[in-house]
Parts: structure tokens; C-alpha cells; sequence
């Protein structure tokens, strides 16, 4: 039977506060926990580790999420990684435009419980609740 | 001077959005923290702290609501919302609208009834408009409601074209003085019997301007300490035309609003 400590959890958002946020509950969770403030260290870390699964905010200085996604679908050891978006846009086009890229589901941060962010993230990776 | 004023609504609806986006992220932040807080995540908390923390929780996520309102009302005032029309049960958006209520009716022991005329054809609308009248009808009928009292909803054709929604309840009415300004901006009825007044005080004037644009009408009637029946009269084919955009997404959440 899969469990949290089996898998890593990559948190990209340039946000420190929603970051630390959203670590600290993967790691109470049992995840391992990596985490990135913008998309190119994202990309970089991926390059270095594949995590199981990635949480991407769309909106990030250096490198937005709609590009990791781009270089994500261009590259075979990174292709497969699933990715959950993190938003608080409540802009359909760009959502729509990254699950076209390849983003396998999104969370519009604002109005989802981080409780249900994790479950969703476990239901992801068939972790029984 | 056309283009001029589609490039000026352009700037506004993009400025709004990105506000929107800037104040949702850090309240976002709070309610998480807020809720790591009350699960124990950072040990036990007496029950006067849980408490306290259970304020900032329900604050964040009415602020975080206000600014949906906000968005909404900003992307109607400008036409920029989406409009998806298909084929629309609204008996099936009612029902799980009232049992999204579920927790506030039963904690005000509210009697409800649903009655859905048979052969009542769809309505050919965007079923986002649908849910957000419904629910903001709902929700107020059972915040407006002391404990114990009803709650009916009926939905029927009228001829020609048109199916009927009345949502009635035996709450506190709405004050004779206040009846003109219902659908108007920030309005919020000043009776002192309703226990809890939360919310945005957009609901009312969404709903109104979502009906406008279907090409629908909305109407009450309301008698103090009696209650107060909403009358929609939607059409079997909404006027609004497809667009794309942003969807309306805010609606009052009625456990927050009454517990």
C-alpha cells in the first residue's frame, strides 16, 4: 500500500507565505517536501530529482508556470511529472491554456481548503486517505 | 471612440483581475494558516484559542468572498463575464443548492419543501447564472428565517416561454422603507430581529443583473415578521449572448453566513 513518505512533493509558488503554507502541511502529511520560489528553479530541481508530483502557480517572476509547463512537455525525463496548478486567477483562458500543456488538474487557492489540497494530491497519487 | 472605450474597459477588466488576484493571494495564505491552526497542526489549542482562531478563519473567507462579489459585479458592469449556455435542470440546481444549505437548516431546524411541476422543459442558459440566483435566493431565505421556520421552493412553466421560480420563506420580511432599494448595491435590510446580516450585500444586485442579461425578470413581495416570496420568471432561451470570459463564480456561503 502506497503512503506519503514514498513520494516527493515539489511546491513551486513564489508566494513565501503560501510556500511555507503548503510545505509544512506536505510534510505533517508524511510527504517528502521540496519546494521552489520560481519556475526555473523548479525546472532545475526536477532536472536533478524528479519529484512524484509538482505544484505549480501560474504567475511567478523568472519563469511562469505556463513556460515549466512548455519545457516540461519538450523534455523526456521531465514530460511524465504530474502537475496540479495552483491559482487564484480566475482566469479560465490561462487555466485552460496549461491543462492544454499538460497540467492534469488545477486548485484555485483561494477557495479551496489546504486540507483538500492535500487530499486531492493523494487521490493524485492513489495514497489512501 | 469605440475602439477608445473597449481599450479603457479592456485596462479596467484586466486592473480589476489583477487586484482581485493581489488581495485573494495573502487572505488565501491567512485562511490556510488559520486552518493548520485549528486541525492542531501546531499542537493543541485550548478552546479559547480555537475560537479566536475560528474568527480569523471565518473573516479571511468572507473577505475572500467580498472580492469575488467585487469581480463579479466589475465583470457584468463591464460585459466581460462568460456566458455558456446548454440545456439547464433547474429543479436539479435547486435541490443541490438546498443541500448545500444542509448544515444551516438543520442547526435552525428550518422546514423546507421542494416542488418541482412535472414536464417543466430545461432552460437553454449558462447553468453558472442558474446556480449563483439560486443559491443567493436560497441562502438569504434561510438567513432572513428564524429557527423553526419554512422554506418552499416551487418551479412551474409559465406561458408562454418562460419557467417560474418562487423561493418563499416565513422569516422576517424586509421593512416597507427598504423594498425600492432590494436590488441595489451594498444593500442590506436594517432589521433588528434577523440574528446575523453577514455578507457582501452584492447578492441581490448580481441576481438582478444576471436576470437582465438572460432576458429574465425578478420580483418579491414581502410582509414583516410574515416573510418574503422572490418570483423569477426565466426564459426557456436565454437572451445573453455566448461570450467567453471570465465565469461569475461568488456566491454567499450559507454555513459561514449563519453559524
Amino acid at each position: 500500500m502506497p503512503e506519503a513518505k514514498d513520494f516527493t512533493v515539489l511546491v513551486c509558488e513564489d508566494e513565501k507565505a503560501m510556500q511555507e503554507a503548503l510545505a509544512m502541511k506536505f510534510g505533517l502529511t508524511g510527504f517528502q517536501v521540496e519546494t521552489a520560489d520560481n519556475g526555473q528553479i523548479a525546472l532545475d530541481k526536477m532536472r536533478e530529482k524528479k519529484p512524484s508530483i509538482l505544484m505549480l502557480d501560474i504567475i511567478m517572476p523568472v519563469k511562469d508556470g505556463l513556460t515549466v509547463l512548455t519545457e516540461m512537455s519538450a523534455d523526456d525525463q521531465l514530460k511524465d511529472i504530474p502537475v496540479i496548478l495552483l491559482t487564484n486567477l480566475n482566469e479560465p483562458n490561462k487555466i485552460m491554456e496549461a491543462l492544454t500543456l499538460g497540467a492534469k488538474d488545477y486548485v484555485v487557492k483561494a477557495d479551496w481548503n489546504i486540507d483538500d489540497i492535500v487530499k486531492k494530491v493523494k487521490d493524485k497519487l492513489g495514497i489512501p486517505s | 471612440m469605440t475602439e477608445k472605450i473597449q481599450d479603457t474597459d479592456d485596462v479596467k477588466s484586466e486592473f480589476v483581475a489583477l487586484v482581485s488576484h493581489q488581495l485573494r493571494t495573502p487572505l488565501s495564505a491567512i485562511r490556510w494558516y488559520s486552518e493548520m491552526l485549528m486541525s492542531g497542526d501546531a499542537g493543541e489549542l485550548n478552546d479559547k484559542q480555537k475560537k479566536l482562531v475560528k474568527e480569523i478563519y471565518r473573516g479571511t473567507k468572507r473577505m475572500v468572498e467580498l472580492i469575488s462579489a467585487l469581480l463579479d459585479v466589475s465583470r457584468i458592469e463591464l460585459g466581460t463575464f462568460a456566458v455558456e449556455p446548454e440545456e439547464t435542470d433547474l429543479a436539479e440546481i435547486a435541490a443541490s443548492s438546498i443541500s448545500e444549505l444542509s448544515p444551516a437548516i438543520l442547526e435552525k431546524g428550518l422546514e423546507i419543501s421542494q416542488q418541482y411541476d412535472p414536464g417543466v422543459p430545461h432552460v437553454y442558459m449558462d447553468p453558472r447564472h442558474a446556480r449563483i440566483i439560486l443559491q443567493n435566493l436560497l441562502t438569504n431565505a434561510a438567513k432572513y428565517t428564524p429557527t423553526g421556520g419554512k422554506i418552499s421552493v416551487h418551479i412551474s412553466k409559465a406561458e408562454p416561454d418562460n419557467v417560474k421560480i418562487e423561493i418563499a420563506d416565513t422569516g422576517y420580511g424586509i421593512p416597507t422603507d427598504a423594498q425600492d432599494k432590494v436590488f441595489t448595491k451594498l444593500f442590506r435590510a436594517n432589521n433588528i430581529k434577523a440574528k446575523d446580516t453577514t455578507g457582501s450585500g452584492l447578492g441581490l444586485y448580481l441576481v438582478k443583473q444576471i436576470m437582465l442579461h438572460n432576458g429574465g425578470e425578478i420580483s418579491f413581495s414581502s410582509v414583516l415578521d410574515q416573510g418574503t416570496t422572490f418570483t423569477i420568471l426565466l426564459p426557456l432561451q436565454t437572451k445573453a449572448p455566448v461570450r467567453k470570459g471570465a465565469p461569475l463564480s461568488s456566491f454567499e456561503n450559507p454555513t459561514e453566513a449563519l453559524s
